[in-house]
């Protein structure tokens, strides 16, 4: 029997590429974008993804599991899917790159701000550089082994019950915010990377599951993502956390252990985990996309190929505001193509039945 | 070969980071900062900053190195005192952030801003103000404690668990002072003679503090603020059946308190108390076993409660201070328009009618009849 991907670990591999860096800064986002208890906000974000979602599975279901690829190019010229593609090779380094250096940064800043940024940029990439280089399968694998590494960090949330007030909280519902698109939309980023899925197909198992896998997936992250930002909106005071750049940064600067003061270096460490699984799936799906039309160069070089490109290109960007607004620019992008692609691969689907269809009349 | 070449260069590559050696390092254990009162203030700085570092050189005779300079800003001051000393100033392992109180008294919200910017400073820092002079708390020599900034912290740390003081920390500091329905307010202390004394509780209105709060109310007012368990009241009481005696106090402790306030209008708010605890000593002749001694000793205590606790409020209303969070239960109770709308903390509450009523329960009396 073939080797593919048990439902669990499509699961989980969705949960770590959606949650991530963001998670620092979430419960800002979600006051800023929704005002009091914007966590509330969190709710209606995710369900709009989850119709995203729905197309994507409805793309699975419809083409009975064939790649992606292979429903584009049975029904599309080479010379109109060959830009596309070599746009998708692009956007999804670019966004493993630059998701990769916010990272560095980030560390940098708050931990070694001696220490240039490139050089750990570099070890991060050859982590993730061999990290793709495993093969798909056992990317799933090491991602189910990074999930229980880095889950516990969520129950650290405990040893803040003590500090969370319901009062803080306040009665009100999404007040003292001015709804602005360019917010909501930066909280709704927090949980793009559900759209790698698409290219899981040919390596999940042919059963219905994998929906549900999917969905449940991105129901966790919307669940942790939920249970920092309510934790968060107890802990703060409204003023203070639209005042805090990373306030659960902040949150894991609070807690003491008996044992360990200053928990969050340690915290920031393993969260290393889930950005490496982040970063090396898009890789693997610039990869996957390469692949189609650069058939003669081996995969391995391919990949290294495009992790040089995209280490260059991430040179331009010193500063995390550059690479910020940048990545908006980019995850704009992916966002439009998240939502659009599935629904041109529905067409095509469409459009071919139609044809098979009328075919099967005439003859 | 080839992964060899690659761990060669990884490790070739960590080497850039900058090596930092722990003999090297000045670990800021407190920082004090005062007003520089000085004519020159303005173009020498208005800062004074003094920093206490615990000493690990072997031969030195003191235990800690003292620092104090004058600077526009705390980093600036930091600069200036790094030439000073021969390591490397950081604060990684700051614990405690003392205010004197002529810097207390105009806000200190500007010098609190890099405690909250610098990544390395922790959220468990504690704020509190010095009745006097931060400078000399830090100078001054204690020969019983070497260790200053070990000693304050412990203080306080002990002094919050019996509510005669509180323990505020950054984190804590800053979300009374961003929220609406709150003030802060801190511990203060002030020096004896060779020694560092718990000197009551100090109210805020924003960052400036209005308002000192007397150690032996300190537990009412603690009350007042929140459900907490411990801590003592002693007073002299008067009981209809003593005999006329001159000299008669009670001490009441390990107290549990729980509050409830009702909000009627946001000018008519009643706050209710529910003391329960024990009677730890007691200088009368009364037998504290009869039912009726112990009802009436309730009585006298749920009155001095009372009393106290609305003469504090009084005075927080006329220094225009919420640090109980009164204002919180306002804001919960009404429609977010209508709190947007009414100005409350300067309006409404300096002028709000605001009734204590405490229950006391009397839960044991020692082992004595």
């Amino acid at each position: 029997m073939k080797e593919k991907l048990h439902y669990t670990q499509i699961a989980v591999i969705v949960y770590m590429i959606q949650s991530g860096v963001i998670l620092f800064a979430l419960p800002r986002l979600v006051a800023e974008a929704f005002g009091t208890n914007g966590w509330l906000g969190l709710v209606l974000t995710s369900g709009i993804v989850l119709v995203n979602i729905f197309l994507i599975v409805l793309v699975y279901n419809k083409g009975n599991g064939q790649s992606i690829f292979s429903i584009l190019e049975a029904s599309l010229p080479k010379w109109i899917y060959l830009p596309f593609y070599f746009l998708m090779v692009v956007n999804f380094s670019f966004i493993a790159v630059l998701i990769g250096k916010n990272y560095v940064l980030l560390i940098q800043t708050t931990i070694f701000p001696t220490v240039g940024a490139n050089p750990f940029l570099i070890h991060f990439l050859i982590t993730a550089l061999f990290f793709v280089s495993k093969g798909i399968y056992n990317m799933g694998k090491i991602t189910l082994v990074f999930f229980f590494l880095t889950i516990w960090t969520t129950f650290l949330l405990l040893l803040l019950l003590p500090e969370f007030s319901f009062q803080r909280m306040t009665p009100f519902i999404f007040q003292g915010a001015s709804l602005s698109f360019e917010k909501s939309f930066e909280v709704y980023t927090a949980f793009v990377g559900f759209e790698i899925v698409l290219f899981l197909f040919p390596y999940v198992q042919n059963d219905r599951k994998f929906s549900k896998a999917v969905i449940f997936g991105h129901l966790f992250t919307t669940f942790i993502y939920l249970a920092f930002c309510f934790v968060a909106m107890g802990f703060y005071s409204f003023g203070q956390i639209k005042n805090i750049l990373y306030p659960t940064q902040n949150l894991l600067k609070f807690m003491e252990t008996p044992l360990i003061e200053r928990i969050e270096n340690i915290v920031f460490i393993v969260f290393f985990l889930k950005i490496i699984v982040t970063v090396a799936f898009y890789y693997w799906a610039s990869v996957e996309t390469a692949k189609r039309v650069l058939t003669k160069i081996k995969e391995k070089w391919l990949l290294l190929m495009i992790i040089v490109a995209s280490f260059i290109f991430s040179f331009f960007f010193e500063i995390q505001r550059e690479i910020n607004e940048v990545l908006n620019i980019i995850v704009l992008g992916q966002v439009i193509f998240s939502f659009s692609f599935p629904v041109l691969l529905l067409l095509l689907l469409w459009i071919k039945n139609m044809k098979k269809k009328r075919g099967n009349k005439v003859a | 070969m080839r992964s060899l070449m690659i761990l060669l260069f990884v490790i070739l590559c960590s080497g850039c980071a900058e090596p930092q050696t722990v003999e090297d390092l000045g670990f800021i254990h407190s920082v004090g900062y005062d007003l520089n009162e000085a004519e020159d203030a303005v173009e020498e700085g208005v800062l004074v900053m003094t920093v206490a570092i615990p000493q690990i050189t072997p031969t030195a005779e003191v235990d800690r190195e003292v620092l104090t300079t004058i600077a526009h800003t705390s980093k600036q001051a930091r600069a200036k005192m790094a030439r000073k000393t021969d390591r490397i100033l950081v604060s990684g392992q700051l614990r405690t952030a003392l205010f004197g109180m002529n810097l207390a008294e105009i806000g200190f919200f500007d010098t609190i801003d890099t405690l909250k910017r610098d990544y390395t400073i922790g959220l468990n820092l504690k704020i509190i103000v010095v009745n006097g002079n931060s400078k000399e708390l830090l100078l001054e020599d204690y020969p019983e404690h070497p260790r200053t900034s070990r000693y304050i912290f412990e203080l306080i740390d002990k002094e919050a668990k019996s509510h005669v003081a509180v323990d505020t920390s950054l984190h804590q500091f800053m979300r009374d002072y961003y929220d609406d329905g709150i003030d802060p307010m801190v511990p203060v202390v002030k020096v004896g003679i060779n020694e560092i004394i718990v000197d009551g509780i100090g109210l805020f209105d924003g960052d400036r503090m209005v308002m000192k709060v007397n150690p032996t109310d300190a537990r009412t007012l603690t009350m007042l603020h929140g459900d907490y368990i411990g801590g003592d009241i002693t007073k002299e009481i008067k009981l209809k059946e003593e005999e006329k005696r001159s000299y008669l106090y009670l001490t009441f402790s390990t107290i549990e308190s729980k509050l409830k306030v009702k909000v009627k209008s946001p000018d008519k708010i009643d706050i209710h108390l529910d003391v329960k605890g024990s009677i730890d000593e007691y200088t009368g002749h009364l037998e504290l076993s009869e039912d009726e001694v112990q009802k009436e000793i309730e009585k006298k205590l749920e009155q001095h409660i009372e009393s106290v606790g609305e003469s504090l409020i009084q005075e927080m209303q006329q220094n225009n201070t919420d640090s109980l969070g009164i204002g919180k239960f306002v804001r919960n109770s009404s429609k977010y328009k209508e709190w947007q709308e009414m100005n409350w903390k300067e309006e409404i509450y300096p002028l709000a009618k605001i009734n204590v009523n405490a229950n006391v329960k009397l839960k044991g009396f020692g082992g004595v009849k």
